[in-house]
């Protein structure tokens, strides 16, 4: 109770959090099937990687463009 | 295609120079002046000024990694030979990897096309990632502003860059498909239907390329941010890690983090670059057809 008391009115850093853990959760998954992916089919390499990579930046980006917009709606709110 | 990469070239350094007048119009930019010692500032801090033009920090470390560039690219070619060794076989390498790696995601057309570009960010943004770890950047000062900052986390810089490849990108769009093409690209029913389902179809397909379109314009900005994002949060960390703690110790593992990042956020980059166009530039239906 008292938590969320101190929370009350400022989820913004809970959000912050959010979005990291979001976008860690993307890219490890990203990470894990392909490299899941290597080890079925080694040959495959270049284009196993090339994917996962794509995959991963675009799951990172989410949680950068939430490092960009978060600290002005904090300036915002306080 | 010499001619075509010096020109690549010459168009992001011009770009560069864009962003830092528009900064000096919006009369911003003095959230420098009341930093603490042990952080980096989100905005390149303006060093002096060359008549209108003020010279920010990143800018003069920019100069700095095209000089190594061109003195690099120098040293490689000045006596060529047919086995190449040391700094030929270095520059022939990256070359002809960034070659392969274009080549096998885009048909042999746009390959010719959007190569040097996309060559010219890989190699730049590599270049200035690394040398943005050298002993020295961010910790000789002037005036209390550090004089070096690497030019890829400085906002400006990526901006400018994702700039550049929005436009040769739409350019390339239009010259593959025809505007014409281009929309129907965009907003046309795929997937090989005819007779009276189309009709419906249209609507949806239509709401679909609205979508597209909107993704393709947050393409640059998400691009530019990604890549200044990760490298000036890579230097905050360092700059933290390294005043913090006895003997800056706790930044050693996150030094190995940012050789591995500054690697692999500008082969991000690149293959984004490359996959944002093969998505623009290519007949995926008649592939589907067969």
């Amino acid at each position: 109770m008292e938590m969320l008391a101190a929370l009350e009115g400022n989820f913004i850093p809970f959000a912050a959090g959010l979005a990291g853990l979001g976008g860690a959760i993307g890219v490890g998954l990203a990470g894990a099937k392909g490299a899941e992916a290597v080890g079925r089919n080694p040959g495959a390499f270049g284009k196993i990687f090339t994917t996962t990579l794509i995959a991963m930046a675009l799951a990172e980006g989410i949680a950068i463009l939430g490092f960009f917009v978060l600290p002005g709606l904090l300036k915002g709110s306080m | 295609m010499f001619v075509s990469r010096f020109i690549a070239i010459g168009l992001l350094f011009f770009a560069l120079a864009v962003p830092a007048l528009a900064k000096e119009a919006g009369g911003g930019g003095h959230e420098g002046d009341d930093h603490e010692g042990h952080s980096v500032t989100p905005n390149a801090v303006e060093l002096f000024k060359i008549g209108p033009l003020p010279v920010t920090n990143s800018m003069v470390y920019t100069w700095i990694i095209m000089g190594v560039i061109f003195l690099a690219v120098r040293a490689g070619t000045k006596r060529m030979s047919d086995k190449p060794s040391g700094m030929q076989n270095l520059i022939e390498a990256a070359v002809e990897g960034l070659e392969d790696m274009t080549a096998g995601m885009l048909e042999p057309k746009v390959v010719r096309w959007c190569f040097p570009l996309v060559a010219t960010f890989f190699l730049f943004i590599v270049v200035s990632n690394l040398m943005g770890l050298l002993p020295g950047v961010g910790s000789i000062t002037y005036n209390g502003h550090p004089i070096f900052r690497p030019p890829t986390a400085d906002a400006n810089t990526t901006i400018a860059m994702a700039g550049v490849f929005f436009i040769a990108s739409t350019w390339w769009a239009v010259k593959y498909n025809g505007v014409g093409g281009l929309i129907k690209h965009i907003f046309g029913v795929k997937g090989g239907m005819t007779g009276l389902v189309v009709i419906p179809l249209f609507f949806i397909f239509i709401f679909i390329g609205l979508i597209e379109v909107m993704s393709i314009l947050i393409r640059p900005v998400a691009l530019a941010m990604r890549l200044y994002g990760n490298i000036y949060g890579g230097e905050s960390v360092l700059t933290l890690m390294l005043h913090t703690q006895p003997f800056g110790l706790a930044a050693l593992p996150f030094y190995f983090m940012e050789l591995l990042v500054a690697c692999v956020q500008a082969l991000v980059f690149t293959i984004l670059c490359i996959a944002f166009i093969g998505t623009l530039c290519s007949h995926n239906e008649e592939e589907g057809a067969h």
